[in-house]
């Protein structure tokens, strides 16, 4: 089990929605994504499977290169593969975008 | 083996290899996936296209990491396991108290009406075919459902607040001709889509019995 952080402070457009996609079920996870309190957006993903930090941080340094919400999105990740990750998280803007 | 269409090897199968031998895919063989394949010989069908003749199958090591996928050839299967085959009734007494193994017996009672066709998978479903002890006490229990059929959305979540409720955590793949998807995921309902999975990658989808 780890846990891993990140912050994306220049992530500041008001979003109002709130998302729960995802099952923590083998190769898949779960993410919640919702107005952050204050400006910038925060990840906190909490994963079963040690040791892919610098993976994740490269799908988010991605993901907030074209997403500039103010969200806070919380992930638990039962082994997720990379396919998956990005198909929930972009499951996620589509239900807090629409 | 007969060349009817039911015995070609199906996702979640598992093979018992004749030659003990599987072609690399892509990726080089890790120097584990020889020590696993002389310790057991026996391969689970992977939702991955193969060349005709093969099938693509992944080989399981000791480790949680360590899990590779190759080609095999067909007419190296010696037997095929499906899940709908394997119950607890298999398994070692010294073993039934595992808490994933207890959970199928329960499954087992809880599921006797049901219409279609399930079995578990994972590491709960290569012990019950192999007898090789991969189960431990943290092992949760996946099952594999198969609906060729749409099932109701009521009848899912009916099934999902049942599954849901037993002592080890209970992984739900929903099998239909064209590709699997989580019943918690089609039961709960969070959002208007749903990810498949079919043997040319994952997809978004609003119907996976209509894609």
């Amino acid at each position: 089990m780890e846990q891993i952080e990140f912050d994306y402070p220049a992530a500041k457009r008001r979003i109002t929605k709130k998302a729960y996609v995802g099952v923590v079920g083998s190769g898949d996870m779960e993410v919640l994504m919702e107005p952050a309190g204050g400006d910038g957006a925060h990840v906190s993903i909490t994963t079963s499977v040690n040791g892919f930090q610098d993976s994740w941080k490269a799908v988010f340094d991605r993901f907030f290169s074209k997403f500039d919400g103010a969200v806070k999105i919380q992930i638990n990740d039962a082994g997720a593969t990379p396919g998956s990750v990005l198909l929930r998280l972009e499951q996620a803007v589509e239900v807090i975008e629409q | 083996m007969a060349g009817a269409i039911d015995d070609a090897p199906q996702v979640h199968d598992l093979l018992l290899l004749s030659l003990g031998r599987v072609h690399p895919a892509c990726i080089a063989e890790p120097a584990w996936v020889q020590t696993a394949m002389k310790r057991s010989p026996w391969v689970v069908v992977r939702r991955v296209n193969a060349p005709v003749g093969k099938v693509a199958v992944g080989v399981r090591g000791t480790d949680r990491s360590q899990r590779w996928g190759g080609f095999m050839d067909m007419a190296d299967v010696a037997l095929i396991k499906r899940p709908a085959q394997l119950r607890v009734s298999l398994a070692h007494d010294s073993r039934k108290s595992v808490p994933a193994l207890k959970t199928l017996a329960l499954v087992e009672r809880e599921l006797t009406d049901l219409d279609l066709s399930w079995g578990p998978v994972g590491s709960v479903g290569f012990e019950l075919a192999t007898g090789d002890r991969v189960i431990s006490e943290a092992s949760d229990l996946d099952l594999a459902l198969f609906a060729p059929q749409r099932i109701d959305h009521a009848i899912a979540r009916d099934l999902w607040g049942t599954l849901s409720s037993l002592p080890a955590k209970v992984d739900v793949r929903i099998e239909t001709p064209y590709c699997g998807f989580s019943l918690e995921e089609y039961a709960l309902r969070r959002s208007a889509k749903i990810l498949i999975r079919t043997p040319d990658g994952q997809q978004l989808v609003e119907d996976p019995w209509d894609i």
